[in-house]
C-alpha cells in the first residue's frame, strides 16, 4: 500500500503527468487554432479520458502529500498549498458533474421559467400536441400511443411555449410504437447528388467543376445544374471570389435589343416593337384589334422622379429599361401603361382601372446582352452548352474576357486571372438531381438524427433535422419528430422589461448593454426588479443570470439573451485557491530557503 | 543622491519645456477636438492614427499628420489621387495588378481592382464564418480594403466630425452637414492651407468655442492627449533604458551613476506616459496588447527598483534595464495597435480588469526580469567571471523572482477565473489563453519542484527560467497573434511572427552558446 502511494506520489510520476499534460495541451491548443474551438472542446477538454488525466493529477498530488506524513514544521506551506490545490480540483470535479447551464432569450415583455440547454433531445409530438422527450443517443425507444394523445382536438399548447419537459411516463392504455435512432450527425448538411440520366430522359445540363487556386487557398468542387426543382439558382455557384454560371449558347440569334411584345389572350404575338430602331412612330396600330399604341417612350435607365413620373437618369445609375405608353381604343378610352424589363411584376402590382385592352398582354424584354446592371464581382466563369452538345467556357474579369475555349469532361483550363484554374470533372446533358443528408466538411450544418419506425410500412429510415418537424404517419395516427433543445426548469420566472444598448457616440461600437428584468419566485413569494448588465449578473438561489447577448429585430423589437448558470463547485474552487496562494506565500517566504548546491 | 535627484528633476523639466515648446511653435492645428472611434480626441491624435493606419508612417513626405490632412480639406477628393495607401504583400500586389516595386498606391489605382479586393475580403468573411483561418495574404487584403474605405471617407470629408453634437449625440462633419459652423470650419481649413493672415485668431476662436462646449475636464483631457503624442513618453523611456544599460556596463563609478540617473529619468517618463493614458482614457491602460506591454515594463522597472533598494542587488540593474529596453522595442516592432481606444462592454468593469490583468502582468514582468538575470548569470558563468558567492546570490535572486512570479501568475489566473465566473458564469473553460497560462504555470512549477528536490543546479535554474519565459511569450503574445483564437481577443491581431521567431532563435542560440562554452570549461 505504502509502496503504491510512494510510486503514485513520486517526483517521477509528477514529472510524467505534468510533462504529458504540457505536451497534450500544446497539441490541443494547436488543434484548436486549426480546427476551431468546438473541435478542441469535443476531442480534448470534454472527453472522458481528459477527466481521467486530471483525476490522475489529483491522485499524484494527494499521494505526494500523504507520503510526507508526519509533517515537519517547515512543511506547513507545502501542506497548505497542496491541500488547496486538491480542494480546487475537487471543485472542478463538482463543476463537471453538477453545474447547470442554460440560455434564455426573451424579447421585451416576455417571460419564462425555463432555460434552453446546449444539448438536444428528440421529442415525439402527438396529435394533441403533447410530447415525450428522449436523450439523443443511438438505440431503441418506444412511445405509448394513448387515446388522449391521439386526440387532435385536445390541443393544450404548442411545443414552443411549453413550460419545460412534460414527459408523461404514465403509459396508460394504448399501443406501443417503437422507433430507433440509427445515426446522429452533429453538423449535417444537404448534399446534392447529380447522376447521369438515361438516354431518353429529360434534357438537363449539369457540370461538376473544381476551382483551384494556391494563392487563394481554394480547392472546391461544386455542381452547376440547369434545372433543379429545389433550387431556382442551381445554374450559379461561387467559390470564394470566383463565381460560376451555367448558361445556354443559343444557336439562333436572339434579339439583342429591347423589344415590346404585344400578345393576344392566348399568347400569340400580334406585334413586336424594337425600341432601338428609331424613330418610333407616334401612333402604332395593333393588328387584329381596334386599339393603337400612343406616345411610346423608352427609358434605358428608368428611375421614378418627382411626381412619380418615369424619367431617364443614365448618370451613374444601373440599367433599368422601361417603356411607357398609352393604349387608345376607337371610342377614345385611354389606359396609361408602364413596363419594366427587370420587374415584370410591376404591372400586376399597379393595375390600371378599366383598361381598354382586356384582351391584350404587353411584355417588355430588355434584350439578350443586358445583365441586371449589378457590377460583376471577382472572376466570372461561364460554362456554356449548345443544342449540338458542345460545351465551351469563357472567363471574364471586370467585363474583360480573359479566356475561352472548348470544354470536355476531365479537362482543366486556366482562368487567366491569378493562378485560378478550373476543371470540368463531369459534364452531363441529362442530369438527375437528388439530395441527401450527410456530414458537413466544414463548420456549417445542423444537428440531425436518423430515425426508423419499423411498424410503418416500408420502414425507410429518415432524417430529423434540428428545429424542424418531421411527420410520420403510423397506423395509429400521425406523429412528429423534432430535435429540440433540452430545457432546464428554473425555480423562478424571469421577465424582460426593457433592453438598452448604448453605443459610443458617433459609432456603432457598443459601450454597454443592460436589461431591466423582474424575477418572480411564486413559491417563496419573492419578486425582484433588477438591472442586469455586462459583468453585473443577477444572483438568485444559487443561479446566476448574465447578459450574454442581445437581439434587435424589426418585427419583435429588442430582446436579451441571458446565460443562466448554477455552479456548486465555485465555493470549493475559491477556498482551494485561497489556500493554495497562502500556502505558497508561506512556503516561499515564511521559511528560510536552504539553497541547493 | 541629493545631487542626483536635482539633476534628474532638472532633466525632466528641461524635457517638458522642450516638448511643450514644440507643441506651441506655430499653428497648433492638432488641438482641434474631433470625434473619432467613439471618443473626443485632439485632431493630432486622429490625424496620426489615420495616417498611420493608411501609410504605416507618422509623417508623410516630411509633413506632419495634422497639417497633411487639414491642408487637403478644401478639395478632399484629392485624397483619392495621393499614392499613400500601403500594400506590402508582394502576392497581393500581383493579384491586384499593381507594380511590385512600389509600396504605396492611390485609391484610384486600387479601385481598378476593387472587385478583386472585395472578392477576397468576401471570401475571408466566408472563411471566418466557417471557423477557418484566413491566410496572411487574405488578412493583408482585409487591411488594404479597410485603408481604401478610410481614404474614401476622407475624400468625402465625412471623417471630419469636428462639429459637436449636443446631449451626447454624434458629432457631424462640416463637409456633410451645412450650417453656419460648417462654413466657419471650411473657411478655417482653407485659411490654414493657404496660411492666410489672421488664421491664428480664427483657429483659437474655433478651439475656444468647442472647448467651451466640452467643459473643463474633457478639454483638459483632449489637451493632454495632444501633449501625449508630442511628448512620446514611451519612445524616450525606451531610449533612456537602453542608454542606462550601456552606461552601467562601464567600470567607472561616475558613468555608472550617470546610467542610474538616466534610468530614473526613463522610469519617470514611462510612469508619466502610463498616467497620461490612464487619465485620458479614464480607465487603467491595460486593455490591449500594447498597453499590457508598456504596463508590464513599468512593473518590471518597479521590481528592479525594489531589488536594488531593498535587497542591495544593484548588479541586477543592468539586466533589468536591457530587458525593459527590449520590451519597449518590441512594443514598437510588433504589429500591435498603439492608439488610445474605447473598450468593449465586458472590459468596462475596471475593477476586475485592473485586478486580473495587473496581477498577470506583474507575473510576466517578474518572469521577464528573471530571464534577464538568468542571461547575465549564464553569460558570466561560462566566462568564468562568476565568483561562487556571486553565483549563489544571483541564483537566489532568480529563485525569488520565479517564486513571486509563480504566485502572481497563479493568483492572476484564478482572479481571471473569478472574473470569468462573474462575466460568463464559468470559472474555467480551457480557452487557449487559459490553457497556455496553465501550461506556463506547470512549466515554472516543474522548475521550482526540481529545485526543491535538489535536482536543479544554479546553472539549471537559470536555463529553466529562460525556457520558462518562452512559454510566457507564447501565452502572452502567441495565443492572440499566432494561434489567433479564444476569448482573450482584446489584444488581438495577427502577424509579428517574424519578431517572435527572431527572439526564439536568439534564445536558442544563446543557450547553445552557453552549453557549448560550459562543456569546454
Amino acid at each position: 500500500m505504502m509502496a503504491l502511494l510512494r510510486m503514485l506520489g513520486s517526483a517521477r510520476s509528477t514529472a510524467i503527468i505534468s510533462g504529458g499534460l504540457i505536451i497534450l495541451l500544446i497539441v490541443s491548443t494547436s488543434m484548436e487554432a486549426i480546427h476551431g474551438t468546438p473541435f478542441a472542446q469535443k476531442v480534448f477538454y470534454q472527453a472522458q479520458w481528459f477527466d481521467f488525466l486530471v483525476a490522475l493529477l489529483w491522485v499524484n498530488i494527494f499521494c505526494s502529500t500523504v507520503i510526507r506524513f508526519p509533517f515537519k514544521k517547515n512543511q506547513i506551506g507545502f501542506l497548505i498549498t497542496h491541500i488547496g490545490i486538491l480542494i480546487l480540483l475537487i471543485g472542478a470535479l463538482i463543476t463537471r458533474t453538477y453545474s447547470l447551464e442554460g440560455e434564455v432569450a426573451l424579447y421585451e415583455g416576455e417571460s419564462t421559467d425555463f432555460a434552453k440547454q446546449s444539448a438536444y433531445s428528440l421529442a415525439v409530438v402527438f396529435p394533441n400536441q403533447e410530447d415525450e422527450r428522449f436523450d439523443l443517443r443511438k438505440g431503441n425507444f418506444a412511445v405509448v400511443m394513448t387515446k388522449a394523445r391521439l386526440d387532435a382536438k385536445a390541443q393544450f399548447c404548442p411545443l414552443q411555449n411549453k413550460r419545460g419537459p412534460k414527459a408523461s411516463s404514465v403509459a396508460g392504455s394504448g399501443d406501443k410504437l417503437a422507433f430507433t435512432i440509427t445515426d446522429i450527425l452533429e453538423r449535417a448538411v444537404q448534399r446534392i447528388h447529380v447522376a447521369p440520366g438515361n438516354v431518353n430522359g429529360t434534357v438537363n445540363r449539369a457540370a461538376r467543376v473544381t476551382v483551384k487556386s494556391r494563392t487563394l487557398n481554394l480547392n472546391s468542387t461544386l455542381w452547376l445544374v440547369e434545372h433543379d426543382p429545389y433550387n431556382p439558382l442551381s445554374g450559379e455557384n461561387a467559390a470564394g471570389p470566383v463565381s460560376l454560371k451555367l448558361s445556354e449558347v443559343k444557336t439562333a440569334a436572339l434579339s439583342q435589343t429591347p423589344v415590346l411584345h404585344v400578345l393576344d389572350r392566348s399568347g400569340n404575338e400580334l406585334l413586336a416593337i424594337d425600341m432601338e430602331k428609331k424613330p418610333i412612330p407616334e401612333i402604332i396600330a395593333v393588328p387584329k384589334t381596334d386599339v393603337e399604341i400612343n406616345k411610346l417612350a423608352y427609358y434605358p435607365y428608368a428611375a421614378v422622379g418627382a411626381g412619380k413620373k418615369i424619367i431617364n437618369a443614365p448618370e451613374g445609375r444601373t440599367r433599368n429599361p422601361a417603356v411607357e405608353f398609352d393604349v387608345k381604343d376607337k371610342k377614345g378610352g385611354i389606359t396609361h401603361e408602364i413596363r419594366f424589363a427587370f420587374f415584370p411584376e410591376f404591372a400586376s402590382m399597379h393595375p390600371s382601372d378599366k383598361p381598354v385592352h382586356t384582351d391584350l398582354q404587353f411584355k417588355f424584354e430588355a434584350g439578350e446582352h443586358n445583365d441586371q446592371g449589378a457590377l460583376p464581382q471577382g472572376l466570372q466563369v461561364g460554362i456554356h452548352y449548345a443544342d449540338n452538345g458542345v460545351w465551351t467556357y469563357e472567363t471574364q474579369f471586370q467585363d474583360k474576357t480573359l479566356g475561352s475555349g472548348a470544354l470536355a469532361s476531365g479537362t482543366c483550363a486556366p482562368s487567366g486571372w491569378m493562378d485560378v484554374e478550373f476543371c470540368a470533372d463531369e459534364l452531363l446533358s441529362r442530369a438527375r438531381v437528388s439530395y441527401d443528408i450527410g456530414a458537413s466538411t466544414d463548420m456549417t450544418g445542423v444537428l440531425a438524427a436518423m430515425v426508423t419506425v419499423p411498424s410503418v410500412s416500408g420502414a425507410e429510415p429518415f432524417w430529423v433535422l434540428e428545429d424542424k418537424e418531421t411527420t410520420v404517419r403510423t397506423p395509429a395516427g400521425t406523429i412528429a419528430f423534432v430535435l429540440t433543445a433540452k430545457t432546464l426548469p428554473l425555480p423562478f420566472s424571469l421577465a424582460l422589461k426593457k433592453f438598452r444598448r448604448i453605443d459610443y457616440p458617433g459609432t456603432d461600437t457598443p459601450a454597454s448593454f443592460e436589461s431591466d428584468v423582474s424575477l418572480k419566485d411564486a413559491k417563496n413569494g419573492i419578486t425582484m426588479e433588477r438591472t442586469i448588465s455586462m459583468n453585473r449578473p443577477l444572483m438568485y438561489d444559487g443561479y446566476k443570470i448574465f447578459q450574454s447577448s442581445y437581439m434587435q429585430d424589426a418585427q419583435y423589437g429588442n430582446g436579451s439573451v441571458f446565460s443562466v448558470a448554477k455552479n456548486p463547485g465555485i465555493p470549493w474552487i475559491y477556498i482551494g485557491s485561497v489556500f493554495a496562494c497562502i500556502g505558497a506565500l508561506f512556503q516561499f517566504y515564511g521559511v528560510k530557503e536552504k539553497d541547493a548546491a | 543622491m541629493n545631487r542626483c535627484g536635482r539633476v534628474v528633476i532638472g532633466l525632466v523639466l528641461m524635457g517638458m519645456v522642450l516638448f511643450s515648446g514644440q507643441a506651441w511653435a506655430g499653428l497648433n492645428v492638432g488641438e482641434i477636438p474631433i470625434q473619432h472611434h467613439g471618443r473626443i480626441k485632439p485632431f493630432s491624435a486622429f490625424a496620426q492614427e489615420t495616417l498611420q493606419y493608411i501609410t504605416g508612417k507618422k509623417r508623410w513626405h516630411g509633413e506632419g499628420a495634422s497639417l497633411f490632412l487639414i491642408r487637403r480639406l478644401n478639395a478632399p477628393q484629392q485624397f483619392l489621387t495621393i499614392p499613400f495607401i500601403r500594400i506590402d504583400h508582394p502576392e497581393l500586389k500581383k493579384i491586384l495588378g499593381l507594380s511590385a516595386e512600389e509600396n504605396y498606391f492611390s485609391e484610384e489605382k486600387i479601385k481598378l481592382s476593387l472587385n478583386t479586393l472585395s472578392g477576397i475580403v468576401q471570401s475571408v468573411g466566408e472563411k471566418r464564418n466557417k471557423d477557418l483561418r484566413p491566410s496572411t495574404m487574405e488578412q493583408q487584403a482585409e487591411t488594404v480594403y479597410g485603408r481604401v474605405m478610410v481614404v474614401e471617407h476622407l475624400s468625402t470629408g465625412e471623417l471630419m466630425t469636428v462639429i459637436p453634437g449636443a446631449d451626447g449625440k454624434a458629432w457631424v462633419s462640416p463637409y456633410v452637414v451645412s450650417s453656419k459652423e460648417s462654413e466657419t470650419f471650411k473657411r478655417l481649413a482653407q485659411d490654414i492651407a493657404g496660411n492666410a493672415p489672421g488664421v491664428q485668431q480664427e483657429l483659437s476662436s474655433w478651439v475656444n468655442n468647442v472647448s467651451g462646449f466640452l467643459g473643463k475636464n474633457m478639454w483638459s483631457r483632449v489637451r493632454m492627449e495632444a501633449g501625449y503624442y508630442v511628448f512620446q513618453p514611451f519612445f524616450y523611456a525606451g531610449v533612456f533604458y537602453f542608454l542606462g544599460f550601456l552606461f552601467l556596463l562601464f567600470k567607472s563609478v561616475g558613468v555608472q551613476r550617470l546610467g542610474k540617473i538616466v534610468l530614473v529619468a526613463g522610469f519617470l517618463a514611462h510612469a508619466a506616459g502610463i498616467l497620461l493614458r490612464w487619465v485620458i482614457l479614464l480607465r487603467p491602460p491595460v486593455a490591449n496588447m500594447y498597453e499590457t506591454m508598456i504596463f508590464m515594463d513599468l512593473v518590471l522597472m518597479l521590481a528592479v527598483g525594489v531589488f536594488v533598494l531593498f535587497q542591495k542587488r544593484s548588479s541586477l540593474l543592468s539586466s533589468g534595464a536591457i530587458v525593459s529596453a527590449l520590451v519597449m522595442l518590441y512594443a514598437n516592432l510588433l504589429p500591435v495597435d498603439q492608439s488610445l481606444d474605447v473598450v468593449t462592454p465586458v472590459l468596462r468593469s475596471s475593477y476586475w480588469l485592473t485586478i486580473h490583468v495587473i496581477t498577470i502582468i506583474s507575473s510576466y514582468s517578474l518572469f521577464a526580469f528573471a530571464t534577464g538575470v538568468s542571461h547575465r548569470h549564464l553569460f558570466l558563468s561560462v566566462q568564468g567571471k562568476l565568483t561562487p558567492e556571486e553565483d549563489q546570490m544571483s541564483a537566489h535572486s532568480i529563485l525569488r523572482l520565479l517564486q513571486a512570479g509563480l504566485i502572481a501568475l497563479g493568483a492572476g489566473t484564478i482572479l481571471g477565473g473569478v472574473w470569468a465566473n462573474e462575466a460568463w458564469g464559468r470559472f474555467w473553460g480551457w480557452d487557449p489563453k487559459e490553457t497556455w497560462a496553465f501550461i506556463t504555470f506547470l512549466g515554472y512549477m516543474a522548475i521550482l519542484h526540481l529545485r526543491y528536490s535538489k535536482k536543479l543546479t544554479n546553472f539549471g535554474l537559470a536555463v529553466g527560467s529562460i525556457l520558462g519565459f518562452l512559454l510566457v511569450m507564447m501565452t502572452w503574445y502567441g495565443v492572440n497573434f499566432i494561434l489567433g483564437r479564444g476569448l482573450h481577443s482584446y489584444g488581438s491581431g495577427s502577424g509579428g511572427l517574424v519578431w517572435v521567431v527572431y527572439f526564439l532563435i536568439f534564445e536558442l542560440g544563446f543557450l547553445a552558446f552557453v552549453f557549448g562554452r560550459r562543456k569546454k570549461i
